[in-house]
């Protein structure tokens, strides 16, 4: 049965737009891919411990 | 009014922490607008050592000693030799549950007569430190501080209450080494040391000689020379091997010419007792400094022979510096 569209001219008779945003998307995407790095979160337990000595408060100290 | 900002005092660096934040030795932290210390009674190592291995060459010598760690340092030496548990949070390291109590109960278990706080820096577990060595004392133990001596004066009188030897690792006779090298300063070492022989606490110095940073001849004898006029010719000296490790594997091992030159600056400016360490069988022994002959033979963290009779040489009866009892 003949195909109705020749799949090896897809990309060949797509608009000038669509293959340029298909370029962008794959310069994009590889790009990324050699960019992006997993952010490694690693869970820390419950922070848990004695009060220690040797520390005062700073009342007016703000962020 | 309450902004939950604390102010640490333990240490000359002073950090001031919001909430949630961590001391620059990492394991103090700000919660709730109150400093917890994460490492009470959670040692990261527990061994039993020679007393020689700390080095305290004129300590008990020939005994075993008790000793623990835990994670963290409040100095951030690029050699470091211990990087591996001073370098890390306590959350990297695998820790034990030992209150000072237990530190006490497994010392004396074991047949050691002394506890060592040491291999990281005891300074930064400060009151695991300090409570250890109370419980130890009553219980008639001695206590010896492995340390670089980076802490504030009043913590610092506090823990030598409870102290009775030290080893105080004096990094180099320079600020400059001491600020680009280890993040710390060399005044503040010095007054640990001036504190220390005040307070009665027995001190042994370490110095490791760093190949290209910290050899210079003359500094060397700048140390010895500071040594002799504060603490007097009898301070036990150790110059010890540096071992490529940490941030500074680009240098080679300390070549034994130049501890080898160090030890003999600083018997030129007067010192009486200097050991070369990391290089096994040279300059272990003991001498005394009036007739010259062997009093303590090591080979490696081993006695050999200890001729001292009651802390005195047995040919000429000087009184040699040291706790031997």
């Amino acid at each position: 049965m003949k195909r109705k569209t020749d799949k090896n001219k897809l990309v060949e008779n797509a608009p000038k737009w669509t293959r340029r945003g298909f370029g962008i998307f794959a310069a994009l995407a590889t790009a990324a891919a050699f960019l992006w790095k997993p952010k490694i979160t690693r869970k820390k337990p419950e922070v848990s411990g004695a009060v220690a000595d040797h520390w005062e408060p700073l009342p007016h100290k703000k962020g | 009014v309450n902004t939950g900002w604390v102010k640490c005092t333990l240490c000359p660096k002073e950090c001031e922490l919001g909430p949630g934040e961590r001391g620059n030795c990492r394991v103090r932290v700000n919660i709730d607008g109150k400093l917890l210390t994460l490492v009470y009674g959670k040692p990261c190592a527990v061994h039993i050592d020679p007393i020689e291995k700390k080095p305290m060459f004129h300590f008990l010598p020939g005994t075993s000693i008790f000793s623990i760690a835990t994670a963290g340092c409040n100095l951030h030496c690029k050699f470091c030799q211990n990087w591996d548990i001073s370098q890390k949070e306590p959350e990297d390291t695998e820790n034990g549950d030992l209150p000072p109590e237990k530190v006490v109960q497994a010392a004396r278990d074991s047949g050691c007569n002394s506890i060592a706080y040491t291999y990281s820096e005891p300074m930064i577990f400060f009151e695991y430190t300090r409570d250890a060595s109370s419980i130890a004392r009553q219980a008639g133990l001695k206590n010896i501080l492995v340390t670089a001596g980076y802490i504030s004066e009043k913590p610092l009188r506090e823990l030598c209450k409870v102290t009775d030897g030290a080893n105080l690792d004096i990094k180099a006779f320079s600020d400059d080494y001491y600020r680009n090298v280890c993040d710390g300063d060399l005044a503040t070492v010095l007054k640990t040391f001036e504190v220390m022989k005040e307070e009665g606490v027995f001190l042994e110095i370490t110095n490791l000689i760093v190949p290209t940073l910290n050899d210079d001849p003359g500094m060397i004898r700048e140390l010895c020379r500071w040594l002799v006029k504060n603490g007097g010719p009898d301070v036990p000296l150790h110059f010890s091997r540096f071992f490529p490790m940490y941030l500074m594997r680009n240098l080679y091992p300390t070549p034994q010419k130049t501890l080898e030159t160090a030890r003999d600056i600083a018997k030129e400016e007067g010192l009486h007792f200097v050991y070369v360490g990391n290089v096994p069988g040279v300059d272990e022994d003991t001498n005394c400094p009036q007739c010259g002959i062997v009093l303590i033979s090591r080979i490696g963290y081993s006695v050999t022979a200890n001729k001292l009779v009651n802390g005195h040489c047995p040919n000429c009866n000087a009184v040699i510096a040291g706790v031997w009892k």
